[in-house]
């Protein structure tokens, strides 16, 4: 027999400890909370008022769009397409229920039901997002930027909150389905058969099938939808109520499979405390210090048949997808400026933010060995920069080589070099701001689905250093380009040039800043 | 037949990966007793305590506390039970006071009827100036402190702990003693206590099992085990003997 009163009692202090307490009881929520309210006033007043001079950025790469055959309806169908992908793949996957583990050790031995921790677990991943809205400063001000419109952005938000509580819930829901059910591989080709069929279905007709509409469509919609200028805002609004309808339908369900959960279809999932490296190989290697931290953190880790052979795969993917878009949809008479200026570095700068903060995360587990046993920090930093900076040159040639297949122009990947010296720097501040931050509170935090991401405020300045990086190397770089490919390639040899000498100046500072800095577990 | 208020009957637990970590273990506990449980590390105590606490399913074997089982009717056996673990994880954005009426909340309590009890355990432990603090400003002592507050307002009937005065200094060493104590004798609680400080475990529990690969190796009050081992040294010194066969 359910206890409601257990129920909310669980989910109101998960909720307190999640997103209500750092908000309101530390500082940095509390000016976060003030930061969001002084912008929207401000963009509420000039919108009202008229003051935009400028059509909203989103208004002015609807043609670009346009020419590529995407509208608010096939996005939708495309981020159903990848949500179906995920089902698939959490269908697949082998692992447990993760929770983690103070919930495990200090809720879990209480006189708590599994079914009704679930139950208050999937109402706080439903109502957190909501709740933790202030903290969601880069999604508020993406919003703004696209649209010039306050309501609009707010409603973006919430839409992009509906797929983050969607994910945790298609994760929550089929790990059950696929432990408790017994029914994995008829949702198996249940699902497979949806995306092979909407796949066969495009081919036939030319455009994106609406059969990818099936599963997840009123999600997909709620997040696209407050950014269709086309889309009235109380319509937006009501495919807002429409999506989280679906989220709430898809909690029951899953509250209903945790009827059947047991205590080891839960797994604790322990982060920092006592990690070392785990997962490699023991090897015995003979050199300085300086050059076993560089090799174990740097070389070793990215120059790795696994690594490239990937970064070969991707590649080959994005140059078969700019083949295929420029095949199908032709190529675009000119490239759009505010495309490749903004939306390009936006969205990279996005991918790059999320990656760097599941590597920072990642060494962030044993970075107390570093601090117990490294004469100088000062090789640590160097590492981690150059793995940065790796990880942003090797996202650009990704989007690169997908645009130079799509243009037909090769000379596009010329542009790989600016960001070898742009990704030192991204990294370097990166870092700077972590030490800084991870000093005063825990920053990094693990999310229910298992995922490590960084936390509130600083997550938002991180975000913010890297798109702002990125606008202003591909602004430069891309200018050059429209002068001529010998203006491009003078560019890019001088950043090749720079990058050693600003590695080498700013490793310094970055480890002089980790000897500095207590990082906080 | 005698009442226990903890059967553990041939208990064996694998885990994946091949680990034999229960091996047929055997322990009853009596009400009013304050238990020991002693062994070298990888002995199976931690994994002991878990299954007690409802957090791990032994693969064979019968656990009953106060003749519920943690397994079968979960609820109901972890009413009678408080859990110390042995890694100090707490929610770490509730403050002390939020984090010990969570505790008492889970257990359909009133937070009134057992407020003075708190501040009473609050300011032995010395954290009243610390009650209103997140549990991410202290320091792992004092978490260790409000873990085993939130574990004693309670009043269960068999606390369960594993390591409890890890991290504590020595004030709080002896009103945790204290507490406990009073709690066996007044309010005929039971304890069951997992540690490697032997001088403790000599001094503070009225009976001892000592534990060596998943099964139980000696058993009884520590002149009972000291008279098995031939020897009337310290416990440490028996402790060793025996372990080491």
């Amino acid at each position: 027999m359910l206890r409601p009163r257990v129920i909310l009692t669980l989910f109101w202090y998960l909720a307190k400890n999640r997103t209500i307490n750092p908000l309101l009881k530390r500082r940095s929520g509390q000016a976060m909370i003030v930061l969001v309210t002084a912008i929207f006033i401000i963009n509420a007043v000039e919108y009202t008022q008229n003051l935009y001079s400028s059509p909203s950025l989103l208004v002015s790469m609807e043609p670009f769009l346009h020419s590529l055959g995407l509208n608010h309806v096939t996005i939708s169908l495309i981020i159903s397409a990848i949500l179906i992908a995920y089902t698939i793949y959490v269908l697949f996957r082998g692992k447990p229920i993760y929770i983690p583990e103070e919930i495990y050790e200090t809720v879990l031995s209480q006189p708590v039901d599994l079914e009704e921790y679930m139950l208050a677990n999937i109402l706080e991943t439903i109502s957190g997002p909501i709740l933790l809205l202030p903290a969601f400063l880069g999604l508020a001000l993406f919003g703004l930027f696209m649209t010039n419109d306050p309501l609009r952005a707010i409603l973006f938000m919430f839409g992009s909150l509906i797929i983050l509580s969607a994910v945790i819930i298609i994760d929550t829901l089929f790990t059950l389905v696929r432990r408790k059910t017994g029914r994995k591989r008829l949702f198996i080709v249940l699902f497979i058969g949806i995306l092979v069929a909407s796949v066969v279905h495009s081919l036939v007709i030319h455009g994106y099938s609406p059969i990818l509409a099936l599963p997840y469509m009123p999600i997909a919609y709620a997040l696209v939808a407050p950014l269709a200028t086309s889309i009235e805002v109380s319509q937006a609004t009501l495919s807002l109520i429409i999506g989280y309808s679906e989220i709430i339908g898809l909690a029951l369900i899953a509250s209903f499979l945790a009827r059947r959960i047991g205590i080891e279809d839960l797994s604790p999932k322990s982060f920092y405390r006592g990690k070392i490296f785990e997962g490699g190989k023991a090897k015995i290697k003979f050199g300085s210090p300086s050059e076993i931290l560089y090799s174990y953190l740097f070389t070793g880790r990215i120059f790795n048949p696994k690594h490239l052979g990937g970064l070969i795969i991707i590649m080959a993917v994005s140059i078969i997808a700019g083949l295929a878009a420029s095949a199908y949809f032709g190529v675009a008479s000119q490239i759009n400026a505010y495309f490749i200026e903004f939306f390009i570095p936006m969205m990279t700068g996005m991918a790059l933010y999320s990656l760097s903060a599941q590597v920072i995360a990642w060494d962030l587990r044993c970075y107390w060995l570093y601090r117990v046993y490294a004469i100088d920090m000062a090789p640590v930093a160097a590492a981690l920069i150059s793995r940065l900076a790796t990880y942003c040159v090797g996202a650009g040639l990704v989007m690169l080589a997908g645009l130079s297949a799509y243009f037909h122009d090769p000379s596009m990947i010329i542009i790989t070099a600016f960001y070898v010296p742009g990704g030192v720097i991204a990294g370097a501040i990166q870092l700077m701001i972590l030490s800084y931050m991870a000093s005063k509170k825990q920053v990094i935090r693990e999310t229910p689905a298992g995922i490590y991401t960084v936390e509130g405020f600083t997550a938002v300045m991180l975000e913010i250093v890297i798109i702002i990086i990125f606008m202003s190397i591909s602004g430069l770089a891309f200018y050059l380009h429209s002068i001529s490919v010998e203006a491009l390639a003078i560019g890019a040899v001088i950043s090749l040039f720079t990058a050693y000498p600003l590695h080498r100046f700013l490793r310094r500072i970055v480890g002089d800043m980790m000897t500095y800095y207590d990082i906080l577990f | 037949m005698e009442n226990y208020v903890l059967e553990l009957i041939d208990l064996r637990k694998t885990y994946p990966g091949g680990v034999k970590a229960l091996n047929g273990l055997t322990i009853r506990v009596k009400p009013g007793e304050i238990y020991g449980l002693i062994g070298p590390n990888g002995a199976g105590k931690t994994t002991t305590l878990k299954i007690i606490a409802g957090l791990l399913k032994p693969d064979h074997g019968v656990v009953r506390i106060c003749g519920k089982s943690p397994v079968k009717d979960r609820v109901e056996a972890l009413k009678n039970i408080s859990y110390v673990p042995e890694n100090p994880l707490v929610f770490k954005n509730l403050t002390v006071t939020e984090f010990l009426k969570f505790v008492v909340g889970l257990r359909s309590m009133k937070w009134e009827n057992v407020k003075d009890h708190v501040d009473y355990l609050l300011e032995g432990f010395n954290l009243t100036d610390k009650k209103n603090k997140l549990l991410i400003e202290l320091s792992r002592g004092m978490i260790q402190k409000v873990l085993v507050t939130a574990a004693l307002i309670v009043k269960p009937r068999l606390l369960v702990m594993d390591e409890p005065m890890a991290g504590m200094d020595p004030e709080a060493q002896y009103f945790f003693k204290q507490t406990v104590s009073d709690l066996v004798e007044k309010e005929g609680v039971t304890a069951l206590i997992s540690s490697h400080l032997l001088d403790m475990v000599e001094k503070f529990c009225t009976r001892v099992g000592i534990i060596s690969k998943g099964k139980l190796v000696a058993e009884g009050r520590i002149d009972e085990i000291k008279k098995m081992a031939g020897r009337e040294e310290s416990l440490e010194k028996v402790f060793l003997e025996i372990v080491r066969g």
